[in-house]
């Protein structure tokens, strides 16, 4: 809890990436409320715990955010509910 | 989109043609004990027949239990995740109640039974998931919650702060919320850190929520919820040709635009793991 409570501050959860070769800007996936664990390309959100891991370079870190962690509430306040609707109501073929 | 009855035959949608489909569940609370605090949904029963009727005509086997305390509702989740699935091809809750937050990262928010105890969305969906109700893995599960997820009112964008008069909405409009205080904090962090990265994604699962938890759901006394209403007009004119998500779509669509019916503003929230399009069956 001690780590998590640290990651909400931007700064933080970027420096979290220096030592990590991560396919995904680390800018974005800092802004989006994650931090890295330093296992591989693996991810958690300072605020709701979910973890992400095996990004694909073209993935968008807030897309990822909303589809597997829609209860979030950073995410709920920074990109609102209408974003999160419109990725979770996207056709599931996608 | 697929057309006409070719739709059912494509790889990319769930298996929808059991006769009947499949159970569903309707819970509608409306008269709570005193004790609760939590005041009478008076127009509860108008919604509860909508879905009722709208179900039946969609060929599953509709079950309503009227006003339930928290141990109630445990156990009717519980009798239909015992039940045998094998012969259907999804099933169905429903729950008209008053909510609160409850945070967590896939299915906040909670809904109470009548003597004012809640239980979280998260705990009702885990009722019937793969691993508690074998016979419903790899089949679409479907919640759909007319409740508040706590006391914060959205009022939308163009209305500032002064415009906002106590009495909101229609003269006949109430809010299945609670008014927010510091007894319901030890609410709000009540469950348990369940989502780490090494437990499964949930899947086939869809929870369609009246609102996103933490804002009102507007609820008229004479013609029932908003949500309800729209969701049961939108099945009724798009269920033959379109997909349950393309339906939720319209759904917030149509409530997030009604604004005529009052100063208040509402969103329906979809969390959708559902890995297939949906067809509900349309004729019997």
């Amino acid at each position: 809890a001690n780590v998590r409570a640290q990651m909400g501050s931007y700064e933080e959860r970027l420096a979290s990436f220096a030592a990590v070769q991560h396919p995904i800007d680390p800018e974005r996936l800092a802004r989006a409320g994650f931090y890295s664990t330093g296992a591989r390309d693996m991810v958690l959100c300072f605020r709701c715990d979910g973890g992400l891991k095996g990004w694909q370079p073209e993935e968008d870190p807030w897309e990822e955010h909303a589809k597997h962690y829609p209860g979030c509430s950073f995410l709920l306040a920074e990109k609102g509910q209408e974003f999160v609707n419109n990725i979770q109501l996207q056709d599931p073929r996608r | 989109r697929p057309q006409g009855r070719t739709r059912r035959d494509s790889i990319q949608s769930y298996k929808m043609d059991a006769s009947p489909c499949g159970h569903c569940l309707i819970i509608n609370n409306v008269e709570f004990e005193p004790e609760s605090e939590l005041s009478n949904r008076k127009g509860s029963n108008i919604d509860c027949d909508k879905l009722e009727s709208k179900f039946k005509a969609l060929n599953f086997i509709v079950e309503v239990r009227t006003n339930l305390k928290q141990r109630q509702i445990k156990h009717e989740l519980a009798s239909l995740c015992k039940k045998d699935h094998s012969q259907y091809d999804c099933c169905v809750v429903i729950m008209l109640s008053h909510g609160t937050e409850v945070s967590h990262n896939r299915f906040p928010g909670a809904v109470y039974g009548v003597d004012g105890q809640h239980v979280p969305v998260q705990h009702i969906t885990n009722y019937l998931n793969g691993q508690h109700c074998p016979s419903l893995q790899g089949k679409p599960k479907l919640f759909f919650i007319q409740a508040c997820g706590g006391g914060e009112r959205d009022t939308g964008f163009e209305v500032s702060p002064d415009e906002v008069e106590p009495s909101h909405g229609g003269a006949d409009d109430q809010t299945d919320a609670i008014p927010m205080s510091s007894s319901s904090d030890s609410l709000s962090m009540s469950d348990e850190p369940d989502a780490r990265v090494t437990l499964p994604t949930p899947s086939d699962i869809l929870v369609s929520y009246s609102t996103f938890p933490g804002y009102v759901s507007w609820r008229d006394t004479q013609s029932g919820s908003w949500y309800v209403e729209t969701l049961n007009g939108i099945l009724e004119e798009n269920a033959a040709t379109d997909d349950l998500v393309t339906m939720l779509m319209m759904v917030n669509h149509e409530v997030s635009q009604n604004s005529a019916k009052g100063l208040y503003k509402q969103m329906p929230g979809s969390f959708n793991f559902l890995r297939k399009l949906l067809y509900f069956q349309t004729q019997a």
